[in-house]
């Protein structure tokens, strides 16, 4: 053959080859749009959405539009993507019963080992670790607008990856079967999906709606493969069937390629090249329509070996021909009632199987707190944890904390890394130095997930709207006690008569509301509140909380009470002792816990009356001084005197709820805080919070003078003196004043004087105002917060 | 048959493939396409619908045949509801490859997808008849076809169908469709998607 008649031979071979494929009917794999349309079903069918609202924070979930499209779209975008070019397409067939090396046909490589290859060449790489790297891109980057696209192209990568699971029920697909020309499966499936005819198109949507079973988590299996390491291989094959009956399963552990090749045929192979499925597998024939009527067709079930199939294959036209002729395999054709009955098993498995890969994908157990260390407040602690859960995975890799400020930017938390193997049950820590402004804290892992080498999972918590309790008022709740005496000494002729005043520091109601300074609906952020007592009470004190006068015992949850927004607090108490446990063990609550919908959790310290009593005492005496000259020799005094005396509790006092430190010194005046979150202010019965002060002599009638009249004052208004000026006494008062009038007369001429009715003063009100400690203002400063200024009552 | 005999058969037959405009099926090359859009409860016009028409060029593999944007035009329906699609012909010397079109997708505010309620009363037609029907290209070149658009009153209905019309024209690269994305953008702060938490 000459060179002409090569050129020839091509073009006329060419031509004719062109000719057939230009007059067939468009044949499809599964469409492109198919795979889309599956695509977002399997997102519809995952906990995606959940996930990206719950673990990331994104409100919108899969709803969230990046570059224009949804990420429920970007993942349709990938699995439709992934056909272009159409040279990708001979990467898509998987044959379970071969060597993953060798599964893919002469051409291509098994989807496998595409769905892991880390260089795809034409039409770029989105496989699976390209998805690993983008999500972690999606968590870590700087910018706002890098981590959306990282995570529109996550998406993206997962639906590339999500299609050759899809593919892998396809029957051509796991049957070598490559269908250059036409595949009737896929061919109807695009026709019911692309058809106006609302009745062929709902068929379509029903496959795609239609219930599955979700892969099981025991699926994802280690694969000893290093071309396709991670487990998410067992999607489409679990290396189970082995291509014999026994082998053969169709329970959530199978493998979709499994499934698929053992249980259905494609055009191509009906009963040929694999034992399974086998003609014996077959029940006795049906007409479909009726026999007899107009278009009537022989169609035979499998009604063994796998899922039941009602049109499994239908007679062609030479079936009778074949059968009398002794070929039994011959003769069988597949049409589209075989198709959609395969549709109505297959394409549910494609929908379950695309979710479990995004589930897998997706999937975590861990979770972070941070919170003040206990051992320095001004330090942050973080703990990583893992559920003890038997489902929980081995995290064994590195857990960085990064931190948002209130323009998005993410940056790593210096300090704030653990490098470890977390065991189901276990936790992890380190302790480091918060930032300021922060609004959200996201932990990032990068490390073996299980059995998944090179996972990247991570969680998001942001800061939201701080939410603080404010105190407003401390007051009693029950009578005020009145109670006078009047006691005759006779044997020193003395008369005295008493009133005293006080409170029941048992029975008692706090008041307040929430706070937040940037939303005026604090209540809707919080997800509890609570009563915090001392740890050393036993059992549950006799304490109540109310929410916008409802009570609630000693905590709230949100959803399980009526109260949903709660604006005001109150806690009531009714001890049967303020002390009780035999020491000085506090029944009040000293704290009230806030915890919001972000989990930043806050204890506000409370302040309670401890004790506040008055006096108003009044003496007459009237008796003989005998040291005395006999016209001195008795004495006729008159004294009054009144006391008053209070003390407070505070949540975050010591043991006793007292302002003092553990070495027991006090803080001057000058000092900016002191070792509790409150300052008194104002004035007390006359003198302003700070005066010590002692003056008088209450005994001016000692000696024998005839007469005489004194007083003396003393007042410690939360003060008291120390070596270097005043210092702080935050939790006591007291002020005394007394006065004296005597008088000696002859013995005979004295009598005891009439004293006047003793006036007990005046229960005080009291002011405080809270003053935030270093490390409360380092928490306010860590989230960009200006903590609230205002004022406590006790009265 | 000599050799030379055979391949000047073939190049006989190669003709008709080049000039055949089968490369796109004849019932979807011709074009135009038109038709009406009434209310689907009102029945009367409804103006400003968005009209997305789009052809895909397909390359024919061992995995199928993978499919990719042509070309695609974005009207909006008249005062009378009417729209019209101009014709188009594609055309590949790639004897693998092929052409189909146009899909058609529409978009109003407050509407679902469209129906061609002819179906309802095309039951006792000829299969045949019904099934040459099944695609917008053979059904928009006809006389007098008016469709409907439902009315999609609640919120997680409208979101549904934003979220099926997202996918369906998918193909269209977001350029390509600047309508419907302005549509669709005024669609979502409707629904409340303008506020999101940054992740």
């Amino acid at each position: 053959m000459n060179q002409l008649d090569r050129f020839v031979v091509v073009a006329g071979t060419a031509g004719a080859f062109g000719l057939l494929m230009g007059l067939a009917e468009p044949a499809l794999s599964y469409a492109p749009i198919t795979h889309a349309e599956m695509g977002a079903a399997a997102v519809d069918r995952s906990n995606l959405d959940s996930i990206l609202k719950t673990q990331y924070r994104i409100d919108l979930g899969a709803a969230i539009v990046v570059n224009g499209q949804s990420i429920q779209t970007w993942i349709a975008t990938g699995a439709t993507r992934e056909d272009f070019p159409a040279i990708r397409s001979l990467n898509h067939f998987h044959n379970p019963l071969k060597p993953w090396a060798n599964a893919g046909g002469l051409i291509g490589q098994s989807s496998i080992y595409w769905q892991q290859n880390p260089d795809q060449g034409l039409g770029g790489t989105w496989s699976w670790s390209v998805a690993r790297q983008r999500l972690f891109e999606f968590l870590t980057s700087p910018v706002p607008a890098a981590r959306e696209q990282a995570l529109a192209d996550t998406a993206r990568a997962l639906g590339h990856v999500m299609h050759m699971v899809q593919d892998a029920t396809s029957p051509a697909h796991t049957r070598e079967d490559p269908h250059l020309i036409r595949d009737g499966y896929e061919a109807r499936i695009e026709e019911l999906r692309s058809s106006r005819d609302a009745a062929l198109r709902s068929r379509f949507a029903a496959f795609l709606a239609a219930p599955s079973i979700l892969p099981a988590s025991s699926i994802f299996t280690l694969t000893d493969d290093p071309q396709a390491p991670v487990p998410v291989a067992r999607l489409i094959d679990g290396d189970r069937f082995a291509g014999t009956v026994q082998s053969y399963a169709t329970g959530a552990e199978a493998g979709l390629a499994e499934y698929t090749s053992g249980g259905y045929v494609s055009d191509d192979t009906i009963f040929r090249g694999f034992a399974l499925p086998r003609r014996e597998s077959l029940g006795p024939a049906v007409f479909d329509p009726p026999v007899g009527t107009p278009g009537a067709r022989r169609y035979f079930p499998k009604t063994t070996d796998g899922d039941a199939i009602g049109h499994f294959v239908a007679e062609g036209a030479l079936y009778e021909r074949l059968l009398f002729r002794g070929q039994q395999l011959g003769g069988f054709i597949l049409d589209d009632n075989v198709y959609e009955d395969y549709a109505a098993h297959l394409i549910p498995r494609a929908v379950a199987y695309s979710a479990g890969l995004l589930n897998y994908f997706f999937r975590s157990d861990f979770d972070f707190t941070v919170d003040v260390s206990s051992v320095d407040p001004e330090r942050r602690l973080l703990t990583v944890s893992l559920p003890p859960e038997l489902t929980a995975e081995t995290m064994d890799g590195t857990f960085t904390l990064y931190a948002d400020d209130q323009d998005g930017l993410r940056r790593a938390v210096a300090g704030a890394t653990i490098t470890t193997a977390l065991f189901r049950g276990a936790f992890a820590q380190v302790s480091f130095v918060p930032g300021s402004g922060v609004h959200a804290y996201v932990l990032v892992f990068r490390g073996n997930l299980g059995d998944e080498q090179g996972a990247v999972t991570g969680k998001v918590k942001p800061i939201g709207p701080v939410v603080s309790a404010l105190q407003a008022t401390a007051e009693f709740t029950g009578e005020e006690q009145r109670t006078t005496l009047t006691e005759v000494d006779n044997a020193s002729s003395t008369l005295i008569l008493v009133e005293r005043r006080s409170n029941d520091e048992r029975q008692q109601r706090a008041r307040g509301t929430f706070f937040s300074a940037t939303t005026g609906e604090p209540g809707r952020q919080l997800r509890r509140v609570a009563l915090e007592f001392d740890p050393r009470v036993v059992g549950t004190p006799a304490a109540r909380l109310l929410l916008d006068d409802v009570d609630v015992g000693v905590a709230w949850l949100r959803g399980a009470s009526v109260v949903d927004s709660p604006a005001r607090w109150e806690i009531r108490i009714d001890l049967p002792a303020f002390f009780g446990g035999g020491v000085l063990v506090p029944n009040v609550p000293r704290f009230l816990t806030v915890e919001t919908l972000d989990g930043i959790r806050s204890k506000t310290p409370l302040l309670w009356w401890r004790r506040v009593t008055s006096l108003g005492e009044t003496r007459g005496l009237g008796q003989i001084a005998t040291p005395c000259p006999p016209e001195l020799q008795c004495e006729e005094v008159i004294s009054n005197s009144t006391l008053l005396h209070g003390l407070v509790f505070f949540g975050d006092g010591n043991a006793e709820g007292r302002d003092t430190t553990s070495s027991g010194q006090r803080a001057p005046l000058t000092a900016a805080h002191t070792s509790v979150g409150f300052t008194p202010v104002g004035v007390v019965a006359g003198f302003s919070v700070g005066t010590t002060e002692q003056r008088g002599d209450p005994n001016c009638f000692s000696g024998c003078t005839p007469t005489a009249s004194c007083s003396s004052i003393t007042v410690n208004v939360f003060a008291q003196s120390g070596a270097a000026g005043p210092v702080w006494n935050k939790d006591e008062f007291s002020m005394s004043l007394s006065t004296l009038v005597g008088v000696r007369k002859p013995a005979n001429a004295c009598a005891r004087p009439a004293a006047g009715q003793p006036a007990a003063p005046e229960l005080p009100a009291l002011r405080f105002r809270r003053d935030y400690l270093p490390a409360e203002q380092s928490r306010f400063q860590e989230f960009g917060v200006t903590p609230p200024e205002h004022e406590i009552t006790l009265r | 048959m000599t050799t030379r005999a055979a391949a000047l058969a073939g190049l006989v037959l190669l003709i008709p493939l080049v000039f055949q405009p089968g490369v796109l099926p004849s019932a979807e090359a011709a074009g135009p396409w038109q038709a009406q859009v009434v209310d689907g409860g009102t029945k009367q016009p409804l103006e400003g619908v968005v009209v997305l028409a789009w052809w895909t060029r397909h390359v024919r593999s061992f995995g199928g045949p993978s499919e990719e944007y042509r070309d695609s035009q974005e009207v909006l329906t008249d005062t009378d509801g009417r729209f019209t699609i101009e014709s188009r012909r594609f055309f590949s010397l790639n004897p693998l490859v092929f052409f189909r079109g146009p899909f058609v997708a529409m978009f109003k505010s407050g509407y679902g997808d469209y129906e061609w309620p002819g179906y309802s009363g095309s039951q006792t037609w000829p299969k045949e008849k019904r099934e040459a029907l099944r695609t917008e290209a053979q059904l928009l070149q006809l006389d007098g076809i008016v469709l409907e658009l439902p009315r999609r009153l609640t919120a997680d209905q409208r979101k549904e169908y934003l979220k099926h019309l997202e996918v369906h024209v998918l193909t269209v690269p977001l350029e390509r469709r600047p309508l419907l994305q302005k549509a669709i953008g005024e669609e979502r702060r409707a629904l409340g998607y303008g506020s999101r938490r940054q992740p």
